[in-house]
């Protein structure tokens, strides 16, 4: 460790605590302005509810009542995604109906339209179509599936993101821009001075072991629903940077059941939905304050049954449908005692630890993904100014990783000589640079392979999110390409994508074996909550095929000889070892 | 005499009754967890030794009879799996390789491009596996030389595809003159599950190429299934075991034996048979064969659990018997656990008596046993005996 001067010259300008989108943002930001950045990542990136959530920058039509600065921000940042990221983003057209066994529906009707003719003012900001009151009957025509008795409806236009997506390609800029981006490393303390100001972090790498320490001039915690635990890291009180926690679920289907989204009103009260998203559907979402394990979030069965009841009353098709996972995640809420959840306010601030005694250590608290950039923007200007840095923002004009131009999927499938379904999914998901991926093809035209044939996906996308996008496990690579999610559960490609995984990590085949059992086994556990009829036997199938092809996490062989802290093999280790060095 | 269920459990309770001079007939509606089996004939624990007893007689006969099974040897067989295991198992489908024999060789790992195989990494997996080491048995990858004509079939087709195609002769003498020659003459030869979906192709391959030669393991709904299916429809063309294709909807106690409610296509029309039996065993096959339904808490009313068909037992779960359901309010699946789907089942006591008069349970059925193909040919076979057992002892 270095000898503690006041003097001493830090590693880099800033360290990020935390891979979610609000990070992601900062460090892009960041780097963008000529800072240098660190990023640590406890898990991986968009664990948390960057990659938990509706997977919507909705323009909060929700907040226009009572906080209409929340969905001004929202459509003009959503405005801004769209320009810098147009691959990653998909048209969600909403129908909201109006059921007639509520008193005053009519009413309900008219004081609806009044209401979105005022959210149609922002949507030009994010370039979304005007609203439109429908009949029953055209309600009936736009979507058969509907059932109720409704005098009518209002449409309304909102967009779908993949949440994952966002965040990686923040990193991908952020990285491209010399900053240093560490997954699966937790933050195990944050150094201060002796006058309380930061000097840095220390940190450990989980997979391999490896422990050190960062020195930074600022220190930005920026660790969602985790704020509170990371500011004791620091030696502050958690309700220094608290937040109220709000935990949130989703239930996904295996196919598009609707091809608008529907709002409806819960038992409750409050408004869910059913939406088509990417090439599924996904019912959501709850809004519960959460006091559980944050590195352990999973749906419970009662509340999938709440969704799933709220949504049959106005779609019965709903309880045929064959519901293939759930996922969970826990809103950083700003902090206030009293409001139902769903009452708090989507509004995110910067909070500077100087009057605390740690200056330079700041916590992003609050936020929603659809604003993410906004919010990432205010966090870099103020570090900025603490810095003595006079640049202004560019993240809301230069593009994205993959955005910089659009590519024809059908193009690059005949190009690629891949099926058109696989390249207008690897294009969805890395817009142009899917041409990066498919040039892989040529050298080896084996990485052709769909590996996951639900998706798809091709090895040659799993090779390429282990090597450019810190994939690590067969976890990783599932939350990036979406490999294993789909119908079948990962039966047929997580074994294969450990191998990969192993292998391009360095790890043994074995290695390799319990990761993918890892990811099986956490999959199953998240599905558990959301099996019905036919699904239960998929589940049994699944069982069968595992435990046939690489037996259970008990049976499965240990490896011999030395063991990195981990369970790692000496290999890994080595590897981790050589990286660090090498840094 | 009915057995419900064409599956291993059912078909070994079958055998055992037609080898005692019964008179059987059979039903089942379509293919169930059996015909999506991987090859290997039981689920030992991987990590300890094979159990060194002998199969029971009857297990033995049975697997002799129906001919697509290899004997099993005193150490077990060692098979691999698509997945870079080597794992134990009692015994075999004849089309793989069993790689206890071949203990200390170099084991060529067939190479034929196909995009889903990546002969390398497999090799490399095996190779390190902790058998492998121990018994310093090795795994190489072997290009095999195929005509050009014949390579796009080879590398795109689907393993059971693939497999199928092998029951064609010319395909075949193809491929076994292409493997004939494959790297070192002398050396055994692995290749993923695509040696013919009928047992003889996969013997008419092993003839031209002339040394050891199998597959691995199969993916559910691979080649070793369809063999198992085409081996026992042989069996039952040969016994002379009547066999109806149908769906049961219902067994009705009468005194003494049922009355079973089903339809049975017959041509192409369905009409309804009624028949009267006396005594009846079930191997409907658990939740994966359809035997056993589950419906979610949102469904339509009724048990979370069911029987596929309506008869005077209950499912047990846990010990308990299985609650109602109805609504928003079931069973929970996620406090129960994964290995709920599997354990649920008829209550059957040591004789695989279901708890009424003259009904009978073998297979997957059953609740709280292993899910294994043996298991469940010993279920069948020994709710067979007890069949027969009782009949001798009632009978003058």
């Amino acid at each position: 460790m270095a000898i503690e001067l006041g003097g001493e010259r830090p590693d880099v300008d800033v360290i990020v605590i935390g891979g979610g989108v609000n990070g992601a943002g900062v460090a892009r930001d960041c780097t963008q302005r000529g800072l240098s950045v660190a990023l640590f990542e406890r898990n991986d990136i968009a664990f948390g509810a960057s990659g938990n959530n509706s997977g919507m920058i909705h323009g909060g039509p929700r907040y226009l009542t009572y906080n209409p600065d929340v969905t001004y921000t929202s459509c003009l940042d959503s405005g801004h995604i769209q320009r810098i990221a147009p691959h990653l983003l998909f048209r969600i057209p909403f129908l909201m109906p109006v059921h007639r066994e509520r008193r005053g529906a009519k009413l309900a009707l008219t004081l609806l339209d009044a209401f979105f003719d005022l959210y149609d003012k922002y949507q030009p900001l994010k370039h979304g179509k005007p609203h439109a009151v429908l009949t029953a009957e055209e309600l009936q025509q736009l979507e058969p599936g509907l059932a109720g008795n409704t005098v009518g409806g209002v449409s309304f236009d909102e967009w779908g993101i993949d949440g994952v997506r966002l965040c990686v390609g923040n990193l991908v800029d952020a990285t491209e821009a010399g900053a240093d981006v560490r997954v699966h490393t937790t933050v195990t303390e944050i150094l201060r001075r002796e006058d309380g100001s930061v000097r840095g972090v220390r940190f450990r790498d989980l997979l391999s072991g490896e422990a050190g320490v960062r020195t930074s001039k600022v220190v930005v915690n920026a660790t969602g629903a985790w704020a509170p635990l990371t500011a004791a890291l620091g030696g502050l009180v958690p309700e220094q940077a608290r937040i109220r926690p709000g935990k949130g679920i989703h239930v996904y289907f295996d196919r598009r059941l609707t091809n608008y989204a529907i709002a409806v009103r819960a038992i409750d009260g409050r408004q869910v939905f059913l939406e088509p998203w990417q090439n599924m559907s996904v019912i959501g979402t709850t809004d519960t304050d959460y006091y559980g394990d944050l590195d352990d979030v999973v749906a419970t069965t009662a509340e999938v049954r709440y969704l799933i009841q709220a949504v049959a009353r106005v779609f019965p098709a709903i309880l045929e449908a064959r519901a293939i996972g759930t996922w969970a995640g826990v809103r950083p809420t700003l902090y206030d005692w009293g409001p139902d959840p769903d009452g708090l306010s989507r509004e995110h601030e910067v909070v500077d630890h100087g009057p605390h005694g740690a200056p330079g250590l700041y916590s992003m608290i609050g936020g929603k993904l659809a604003s993410y950039r906004l919010f990432a923007e205010e966090m870099t200007d103020v570090i900025a100014k603490r810095l003595g840095v006079k640049v202004a923002t560019r993240t809301h004009v230069t593009p994205l990783p993959g955005g910089e131009e659009l590519v024809d999927p059908i193009a690059l499938a005949e190009d690629a000589g891949i099926e058109p379904i696989a390249a207008a999914r690897l294009e969805y998901r890395h817009g142009a640079r899917s041409l990066r991926i498919v040039e892989q093809l040529e050298r080896d035209v084996r990485q052709a392979a769909v590996l996951c044939p639900c998706e798809p996906v091709l090895e040659a996308e799993v090779r390429y999110v282990v090597q450019h996008e810190w994939a690590q496990t067969v976890d990783d690579v599932s939350r990036r390409t979406r490999l294993g999610l789909g119908a079948c559960g990962g039966m047929r490609c997580a074994a294969r994508c450990g191998a990969i995984v192993a292998e391009l990590t360095g790890r043994s085949p074995l290695d390799g074996q319990r990761m993918a059992l890892d990811f099986l086994e956490g999959a199953a556990r998240r599905r558990l909550s959301a099996v019905g009829s036919v699904q239960a036997r998929q589940e049994a199938l699944s069982i069968a095929a595992v435990r046939s092809q690489l037996g259970t996490s008990r049976g499965i062989e240990r490896p011999s000889g030395h063991l990195g802290p981990t369970g790692l093999g000496p290999k890994a280790t080595a590897t981790a070892q050589k990286r660090g060095a090498a840094e | 005499m009915l057995v419900v269920g064409g599956g291993f459990a059912g078909v070994a309770a079958a055998w055992a009754l037609s080898s005692r001079g019964r008179d059987v007939l059979m039903t089942w509606e379509g293919p169930g967890a059996s015909a999506l089996y991987c090859g290997a004939l039981d689920r030992a624990d991987w990590a300890g030794p094979v159990d060194p007893r002998p199969l029971s007689r009857d297990a033995e006969a049975f697997l002799a009879a129906l001919g697509c099974w290899a004997p099993p040897g005193s150490m077990g067989a060692r098979l691999a799996t698509t997945a870079g295991v080597l794992r134990p198992a009692r015994c075999r489908d004849r089309a793989l390789l069993d790689l206890e024999p071949l203990r200390g060789q170099s084991i060529g790992v067939v190479d034929f491009g196909r995009p889903g195989w990546d002969a390398r990494a497999l090799a490399e997996a095996w190779s390190q596996s902790g058998w492998a080491r121990l018994t310093r048995t090795e795994f190489r990858v072997v290009s095999v030389a195929v005509p050009e004509a014949e390579l796009e079939a080879l590398r795109w087709l689907a393993p059971a595809d693939l497999a199928a195609r092998a029951d064609d002769p010319a395909w075949a003498a193809l491929l076994g003159t292409a493997l004939r020659s494959a790297g070192n003459a002398e050396s055994p030869l692995l290749l993923g599950p695509w040696l013919g979906s009928l047992p003889d192709s996969v013997e008419r391959v092993r003839e031209l190429v002339r040394r050891p030669i199998g597959e691995t393991l199969c993916d559910p709904g691979g080649a070793a299934g369809w063999r198992w299916e085409a081996a026992r429809d042989a069996w039952l063309e040969r016994s002379g075991v009547a066999v109806r294709r149908g769906e049961v909807h219902a067994l009705r106690p009468l005194e003494p034996g049922f009355e079973v409610l089903g339809s049975w296509p017959v041509g192409a029309d369905q009409s309804l048979l009624e028949g009267h039996f006396s005594e009846v065993i079930l191997a409907l096959g658990g939740v994966l064969g359809g035997g056993i339904r589950f419906l979610s808490g949102a469904g339509p009313s009724g048990r979370s659990f069911s029987l596929s068909l309506d008869a005077p037992v209950a499912l047990r779960l846990g010990g308990r018997e299985v609650a109602l359901s109805s609504g928003a309010l079931g069973a929970d699946l996620q406090r129960l656990g994964l290995e709920a789907l599997s354990d649920v089942g008829l209550w059957v006591d040591e004789q695989q008596l279901a708890h009424a008069p003259d009904l009978y349970a073998a297979g997957d059925v059953v609740a709280d046993r292993p899910r294994s193909a043996l298991e469940a040919i010993y279920a069948g076979i020994g709710a067979a005996r007890t069949v027969c057992r009782v009949r001798a002892s009632i009978s003058p």
